[in-house]
């Protein structure tokens, strides 16, 4: 870049900024809380002098770097991203007008210093577009941990029973993180029992089931046995379907009748005290 | 070797305990080791220990299911007890579930099972 060109920039950097703040005043799109004077002067002022530097160097990086952290916090708190693009926008527009105001007869002149700039500043469009797509993947990406962390959960219910209930569609991601969630579960409970509950897993093809078996043979390893329950009839025939072999996979059609069986294999008997009440007769009808 | 797998024993029941990983030569050695002890006419079982084992390969597998078969053969039951969940995953990701071997979370439960088993005889 030319000598004259960057001088020109630097010496018309006061007025640059005080236009934008002039024109972002006028703005809707910029009549936010977050948008006051101050926070203003600083984004017009250091995005700027960055880009001014990012053209001397020939790079974008520092412009990547201001861009992309007002992108991230704009997206971490919710906030509309469109004011983001207003700001290169004005930034344009005040250039612009300040180039012509000083050279207002000399067409080929005012094209060459603003060239540049113009260049410049579509490309810092580009990567605010590039920086709002990429902080919205990084929210998803932390959102889907957080997912997977409440959804598989293992409860001890009784010294040695554990139970897994599984709700919500399993891919292969989700079923590693139920299989290590289930084994360490198993280790730290030193259950020997575990109910996988599966009523509510709306859609079972042979993957899941695959996954299944495989964390089922896995905790086998360890030295618990599996009782699978709430097989729902659609499950039954898929798997019948398929072909899959369930071997020797201890299943059951509900929670009740697979709780019933883990009791047996633990010596427990369900015994109701006394009788009469109110108890005996909502368990009479059941 | 015998540092890296002692073989104990508690009242009839022998106790293996494998810990590290093994190379393939000490594989060898340790089953050679559990073989002639359980050979010994009192033996009632065998319990595998594998809680502080951090690595299997095939080989080491293979051994395991090798044991489990000659132990068969001489009329010992073998229970696998304390095995980790990486090693499990591990394990179950090689396709080797160790079909017909008894497992067991903790020494204690092996124990357990194994004398549940010689009373069921």
């Amino acid at each position: 870049m030319e000598q004259e060109i960057v001088e020109f920039w630097a010496d018309a950097r006061n007025e640059i900024v005080g236009k934008c703040i002039q024109l972002s005043v006028k703005d809707s799109a910029l009549g936010s809380d977050e948008w006051h004077q101050g926070n203003r002067e600083r984004v017009f002022d250091s995005l700027w002098s960055v880009l001014l530097q990012d053209m001397q160097d020939d790079t974008l990086a520092k412009t990547e770097e201001v861009i992309g952290s007002l992108a991230r916090e704009a997206v971490k708190y919710g906030r509309d991203v469109e004011p983001l693009e207003r700001i290169i926008e004005i930034l344009m527009e005040s250039a612009e007008e300040t180039a012509r105001s000083k050279y207002p007869e000399e067409p080929d002149r005012l094209s060459r210093i603003t060239g540049d700039v113009k260049e410049y500043l579509n490309k810092a469009m580009t990567v605010l577009a590039r920086s709002i797509i990429k902080a919205q993947a990084e929210v998803i990406e932390k959102q889907k941990d957080y997912l997977l962390e409440l959804s598989t959960p293992a409860i001890p219910l009784l010294d040695g029973i554990l139970i897994l209930p599984l709700i919500g569609t399993i891919d292969t991601r989700r079923a590693k993180q139920i299989m290590d969630n289930l084994l360490n579960g198993i280790v730290e409970a030193q259950a020997d029992t575990v109910l996988i509950d599966i009523s509510g897993v709306p859609i079972v093809d042979t993957q899941v089931a695959h996954h299944l078996m495989k964390t089922v043979q896995a905790a086998r390893l360890l030295g618990a046995r599996c009782i699978i329950v709430g097989i729902r009839p659609e499950f039954a025939q898929t798997i019948v379907k398929l072909g899959i072999d369930f071997g020797k996979i201890v299943t059951k059609n509900s929670l009740q009748a697979g709780l019933k069986l883990a009791f047996e294999w633990h010596n427990y008997e369900l015994r109701r005290v006394g009788g009469g009440g109110h108890h005996a007769a909502t368990g009479a009808n059941s | 070797m015998q540092q890296q797998a002692p073989i104990l024993k508690i009242d009839d029941y022998w106790i293996a305990s494998v810990q590290g990983s093994l190379h393939d030569q000490d594989v060898i050695e340790f089953k050679e080791a559990l073989l002639s002890k359980i050979m010994q006419p009192e033996s009632k079982g065998l319990v595998i220990d594998l809680t502080v084992l951090d690595l299997v390969d095939s080989f080491v597998t293979k051994t395991l299911i090798d044991i489990r078969g000659l132990a068969k053969l001489m009329g010992v039951p073998v229970v696998i007890a304390g095995m980790s969940p990486p090693i499990a995953i591990t394990l179950v990701e090689m396709g080797l579930s160790l079909e017909g071997i008894d497992t067991a979370l903790n020494l204690q439960k092996g124990l357990d099972k194994l004398r549940n088993t010689g009373k069921e005889r």
